[in-house]
């Protein structure tokens, strides 16, 4: 398997702080790749060294099958895009874009049909020749986006690039990027803290914690099947209930107060552990109406939320602890209000087991 | 509307004082103009007559003329090389440790703490040990010293605006280092560079010290020129050279600021009111 961006065994130390350590990754072209993790835990490292404004202190970056290693930022043909946008304030938007072309040495006929289908594609057409400080953040944003796309970069890094923006704009720059990459099919790796954001745009994320990759699997990978308790407990909304390992058998565990789900990982009866399981894989009944179905728990309703298409229940458990339960509003019959006694339960292959320890979130 | 009349005299009060306050920072250099225009040889009152002859007298003076085309081809030079070697100096300390910056940031404005006299008694016992004879050579190199802190800390100044990412985003697309520098660094510092141009020039324009010590035989700039002209042979054709001076910094000063942002004002205003200090150093002199 060869991407077209490829990190191998890569370490980088800025003096005594490891910033990553034995990060493996391969971005296939055309792949919107999201760099996930809070911040400190090396996504931007990660994308400097593919940029090369870093250089790793152990291991190796390739593009197109051939290390970079050693290589200028300028000779990579990788585009980026700040967070800041970095745009050039003493040139108007027209030059901005055109500054890559220039660079390549375009003849000026080139240049400008050029810019001016980037300035078509980004709506900026009408502000050619404003000055930079002249706009608003959302059209500076536009405007970093096809200045680093002019020049039809083999990869596109992103690093937080609507961090600064409202979220109404935000949401419109997502779909925006979304359908860039489906136009042009180039290659986009991004960096962001926000999982709802990774999840809804790329085809695969990168978890990352502490300079090391996590997990790296499609969104519905990582929903579905977290690799660790810190993955199910950063991507998405999960309910952990806590308790010690009773018996293993195969991928079947059987915890405290015989909850019964899969494993995720290695575990040992006696191992403290915890059980996940996703809000919306919780059914919820009335006490009264419970049938022995697996994993009851009963509780009594402490909140209910209606947000419309769904409606959310904390249920405070007998047990101890708190679960929250997540329904489409239509499907609920006669649903359950604050205060009644309920039943909550899931099935065995919805809830997932982790051992515990080690899970905080930075 | 009406204002109250105790607040309107002491507003009136303000103004009044304001304009004394300009009137006797510019007094000498009126005065100085004043007398340009007057028939009289001598420099005293009443006005005999208003004549554009010590003009013409100057500008026929070759020995004037030649000294104002030695102050010239040291002053340009200094104007261009100063901001070149400040420019390099802000850009290559970005790069290095802290200490380093500390050192130099500490070091440079040391210079102008020292007393011309001594700076340039250093200089030319400096040059003597290394077997250099005075020249236009040496005057230049102690003025692009002389100026040289001034002009650092301008452009220090205006690097430390200087964003990080625009070099990553120049060679993110592409941008060869000279590019860069062509096309990012140059635009961002040009007021400075303006600024430090127009200081340097100023300073070695207006230099008179450095310039006394380090002129070899035969090569006197103008400051020099019209020192020996007061004590030997004054005339009003010292002060139709030095309105004209005056003139020409007044109106290097509006255009700049004209067409540069607050930064450039600023410099070009310390810029005026130097060579409005030489100047006045001169019509002092006369009296």
């Amino acid at each position: 398997m060869s991407g077209i961006v490829e990190l191998q065994a890569v370490e980088k130390a800025f003096g005594d702080v490891h910033a990553l350590r034995a990060l493996d990754l391969e971005v296939q072209e055309g792949e919107f790749v999201s760099l996930l993790g809070p911040s400190g835990c090396g996504k931007t490292t990660t994308l400097r060294l593919i940029a090369g404004f870093e250089t790793p202190t152990r291991g190796d970056v390739r593009i197109s099958g051939r290390s970079v290693l050693g290589q200028r930022a300028d000779k990579r043909g990788v585009g980026i895009v700040f967070q800041n946008y970095a745009l050039f304030p003493h040139m108007d938007v027209f030059e901005n874009v055109a500054f890559g072309l220039r660079a390549q040495g375009l003849r000026d006929e080139a240049v400008t049909a050029r810019v001016r289908e980037m300035l078509e594609l980004m709506s900026l057409a009408a502000l050619e020749r404003r000055r930079v400080h002249e706009l608003s953040g959302g059209q500076q944003q536009r405007v970093a986006l096809a200045r680093a796309l002019a020049t039809r970069p083999r990869v596109l890094l992103l690093d937080e690039p609507l961090g600064a923006l409202d979220k109404k704009l935000r949401e419109q720059m997502q779909t925006a990027l979304m359908d860039l990459h489906r136009t042009t099919g180039m290659t986009m790796i991004y960096v962001t803290h926000d999982q709802e954001e990774a999840l809804s745009m790329s085809n695969r994320v990168a978890v990352m914690r502490a300079g090391r990759l996590v997990q790296y699997d499609t969104p519905a990978g990582l929903y579905y099947d977290p690799a660790q308790l810190y993955v199910c407990r950063f991507v998405g909304r999960t309910n952990v209930l806590r308790g010690k390992v009773e018996r293993v058998a195969g991928d079947a565990v059987v915890a405290s107060g015989g909850l019964t789900a899969t494993a995720s990982e290695q575990l040992q009866p006696g191992m403290d552990c915890a059980v996940c399981v996703r809000p919306e894989r919780v059914r919820i009944v009335q006490e009264e109406r419970a049938n022995g179905a697996a994993n009851a728990l009963a509780g009594r309703v402490l909140e209910r939320v209606f947000f419309g298409q769904t409606t959310s229940y904390v249920v405070e458990l007998d047990r101890g602890g708190r679960v929250e339960v997540s329904a489409f509003s239509e499907s609920l019959e006669a649903g359950a209000a604050a205060g009644d006694r309920v039943v909550v339960s899931f099935a065995p292959e919805s809830g997932r087991v982790f051992a515990a320890g080690d899970e905080e979130l930075a | 509307m009406t204002v109250p009349r105790s607040r309107r005299i002491s507003s009136l009060a303000a103004q009044l004082y304001l304009w004394l306050v300009i009137v006797f920072l510019f007094m000498p250099a009126i005065v100085l103009v004043a007398f340009s225009f007057n028939a009289s040889p001598f420099f005293n009152l009443p006005f005999t007559g208003l004549t554009f002859h010590w003009f013409s007298k100057a500008f026929h003076n070759t020995a004037m003329m030649s000294a104002l085309g030695n102050s010239l081809k040291v002053a340009i030079p200094t104007a261009i090389i100063a901001p070149a070697i400040a420019l390099a100096t802000a850009l290559g300390l970005r790069r290095a440790s802290r200490w380093a910056r500390r050192g130099v940031d500490a070091a440079v404005p040391l210079p102008l703490l020292v007393p011309g006299m001594i700076w340039s008694l250093a200089l030319l016992l400096g040059f003597t040990r290394l077997n250099v004879e005075p020249s236009i050579w040496t005057v230049l190199v102690g003025h692009v010293l002389l100026s040289l802190p001034i002009v650092i800390l301008l452009v220090t100044t205006r690097l430390s605006s200087f964003k990080h990412e625009w070099e990553e985003a120049a060679e993110s697309l592409g941008a060869s280092r000279a590019m860069f520098v062509r096309r990012v660094v140059v635009p961002h510092m040009a007021p400075a560079l303006i600024a430090g141009a127009l200081m340097a020039f100023t300073i070695s324009f207006s230099d008179f010290v450095i310039a006394f010590f380090l002129t070899g035989q035969g090569f006197t700039t103008l400051p020099i020129y019209i020192y020996s002209l007061i004590r030997f042979q004054a005339d009003p054709s010292i002060t139709a050279m030095a309105s004209m001076l005056f003139i020409f910094a007044l109106v290097l000063f509006l255009v700049v600021a004209k067409l540069q942002g607050r930064e450039v004002k600023a410099a070009a205003g310390r810029a005026a009111l130097a060579s409005v200090g030489a100047t006045n150093r001169a019509s002092e002199d006369e009296s």
